[in-house]
């Protein structure tokens, strides 16, 4: 006779076979299959019999000069650019996500709309958005330059996209303006989980709309604001669609995925783009174990 | 001090008419419970004079001043909530400070009035805790430390102890009874356990499907209720019911019949009944007289008997009317024995046709 609880166990294992074969098979080999291509000088005419080479993909000092991922001020340059853009859309994407949630948190007739309204830019492709944005930022037919001109702010059309001053904040807002409806749900699902008595106690202590939503609102959706942080947070560090699609090219807005993808199926150099790659899972690795543990995220369940 | 005024108010959700033309006049100072099944508007009569409830038509005045449009803050009330209601996210002091950090009271004042209600509920050790390191029972103390604190003059309670278990139910009621001794404030309080307004309440406000049906002190609708359904909301167990008939009628009294088994003078009266009306007659199980004399009385089987140690219930049951009679508490009387049930005249009820009582 087994017990219970070693059944439980039993069945339990049993469930979690197949998605431990899926996770092996489609995340731990090819993380493994890239860490070992960032130590070999594998490119296009050697990729299946490259050479070990140690760690020259990442750092190497050859004649005095220093070469490798890590001595190329591009590949920094590319980090600070995906930090930049982290940082900025997401407080962008959380001010304005927690505005909208709020919004539809209103109960009228409209709310359908509002709700529809708010959520529709998050279902547009983003490849949709990103050529949306850029016609209507074009410098000479664009509507947005059109109207500039005929308010009288500008003399002639701007290249917005293109523009290196500009361009990091024409993604930064395309990005908030197609994913701050993912933020908004998340938010508007802590909001309509507050307990209405909680609430009403605040209005019989006094509080009006602004000190309800400072003292009490907003500290019992916070954890709601952090899991849509991590998420969206572990999104933009991997961003590459939106950069592609706007500029691929440039350095100015160049991410750390458009940089390794460049290095590998631009150049060829695919030990060098699989250091990159690894590079840019370690600074992603580290920044959500660092964000997770100063929000105590992972005690979720403790809190209350 | 704080005299409430309910004058001919109205509530609607919707299509739905739960407070229906209430006036009420509630005392400065008084303990008022507002008592009645779920649905009665109860809740909502309370939320309504808290501000939390919009209301229809009519007026509710705090201290000979219209609140109507006032919101919350400014009727000078504190509300204790059936859920507590505690800040989750905020320690015990904050919980009870934070009304009084939102009138921007200075730190002292707001240290001595939170320690001085801490003080008065003996939870001065919790002050560091968060709400849900507390029990039920302090997490109450808490939600009423922190009405105390802001020195209101009407405290709302709504069903504050129905969610703690039986002994600290008993425990708090006292202690609520204690407090509003001390505190010389209004104090208005929902329940819909009748113990609760019997034993807390100055004035007892009945209320059935959205109007008053009765307003008295505990005893007055112990002993007169104005209709049958104040009779069978206030007692426990519940007052008996059974079919009758007036026989005759008298300058004092009204005859009726008992069940074909005998009559019975009680010496009530109604000017719009007349004889051979059909009538209830209500009376409460410890009124009953086992195996005793008594004005009027029938016999009948027993078929539960439950033991409580002070008293014993018996239930019995004639030509399908079923009828619970109290008697002492180490009664030999056993399940199948057949006993006589007495019916003392002066503690009998009538009801007409349309359950109003006989005066």
């Amino acid at each position: 006779m087994k017990s219970v609880s070693q059944i439980r166990k039993r069945t339990a294992l049993i469930f979690l076979i197949p998605v431990t074969i899926i996770l092996l098979s489609s995340a731990l080999y090819p993380l493994i299959s890239t860490l070992y291509l960032s130590l070999t000088d594998a490119e296009l005419e050697n990729f299946l019999n490259p050479n070990y080479v140690g760690f020259i993909n990442y750092i190497e000092n050859y004649e005095g000069m220093w070469y490798g991922v890590l001595a190329d001020s591009l590949f920094w340059n590319s980090v600070r650019n995906t930090l930049v853009f982290t940082i900025f859309s997401i407080s962008l994407e959380v001010v304005l996500g927690i505005s909208f949630a709020l919004i539809m948190l209103i109960e009228n007739k409209l709310k359908w709309f509002v709700r529809a309204a708010v959520l529709i830019p998050w279902a547009i492709p983003t490849i949709v958005s990103a050529r949306m944005f850029e016609w209507m930022l074009q410098d000479q037919f664009g509507i947005f330059n059109y109207m500039l001109i005929g308010l009288g702010i500008l003399e002639q059309g701007k290249a917005w996209t293109t523009d290196p001053q500009t361009s990091m904040i024409v993604i930064i807002i395309i990005d908030a303006w197609k994913t701050s409806p993912f933020v908004a749900i998340l938010v508007y699902a802590g909001l309509k989980a507050l307990p209405n008595e909680v609430l009403e106690a605040g209005k019989v202590d006094g509080t009006n709309g602004i000190t309800q939503f400072y003292y009490i609102i907003f500290p019992l959706i916070l954890p709601a604001i952090a899991v849509a942080i991590v998420f969206r947070g572990l999104d933009a560090l991997r961003v590459f669609d939106l950069i592609y699609l706007i500029n691929a090219g440039s350095k100015d807005i160049m991410s750390m995925t458009v940089y390794a993808r460049r290095e590998m199926f631009e150049y060829s150099h695919f030990g060098f783009g699989a250091a990159a790659s690894t590079m840019l899972t370690l600074i992603i690795g580290v920044i959500a174990v660092i964000f997770i543990q100063r929000t105590r995220l992972h005690k979720l369940d403790e809190m209350e | 001090m704080a005299d409430i005024n309910v004058n001919t108010v109205n509530k609607y959700f919707g299509d739905v008419h739960v407070i229906k033309d209430i006036s009420l006049d509630i005392k400065s100072q008084s303990f008022t419970v507002l008592v009645g099944p779920s649905g009665c508007g109860k809740s909502t009569m309370l939320r309504m004079i808290a501000g939390l409830e919009d209301i229809n038509s009519g007026t509710i005045s705090i201290d000979g001043q219209v609140v109507n449009d006032l919101p919350p803050k400014q009727r000078n009330i504190a509300m204790v909530f059936q859920s507590y209601a505690l800040y989750p996210h905020m320690t015990v002091f904050d919980n009870m400070a934070f009304g009084l950090k939102l009138e921007k009271r200075s730190k002292d004042e707001i240290n001595e009035r939170v320690n001085e209600a801490a003080r008065i509920l003996q939870i001065e050790d919790y002050l560091l805790r968060k709400p849900k390191q507390l029990s039920g029972g302090q997490r109450q103390r808490v939600a009423i430390g922190r009405a105390i604190t802001r020195k209101p003059k009407v405290f709302l309670f709504d069903e504050p102890l129905s969610n703690l278990d039986a002994a600290l139910r008993v425990q708090m009621r006292v202690e609520l009874a204690k407090l509003h001794n001390e505190l010389d404030a209004t104090m208005i309080y929902v329940t819909h356990d009748q113990t609760e307004a019997m034993t807390l309440a100055d004035d007892i406000v009945v209320l059935d499907t959205g109007i008053v049906s009765q307003k008295g002190s505990p005893l007055e609708l112990y002993d007169k209720p104005n209709n049958m359904f104040v009779g069978g909301f206030i007692g426990s167990p519940k007052m008996n019911f059974m079919p009758s008939k007036i026989l005759s009628k008298s300058a004092d009294s009204t005859e009726v019949d008992l069940m074909g088994m005998s009559k019975i003078s009680v010496p009530k009266l109604s000017a719009s009944s007349s004889e051979g009306d059909a009538v209830t007659l209500g009376i409460r199980p410890e009124h009953l007289v086992v195996n005793g004399d008594a004005d009027g009385s029938w016999e009948s089987k027993v078929f539960v008997v439950e033991k409580l140690g002070d008293v014993t219930y018996l239930y019995l049951e004639k030509d399908g009317e079923p009828l619970v009679a109290e008697t002492e508490g180490h009664s030999e009387i056993k399940v199948g024995d057949s006993v006589k049930v007495g019916f003392p005249a002066g503690r009998c009820q009538l009801f007409d046709s349309s359950n109003q009582a006989f005066k």
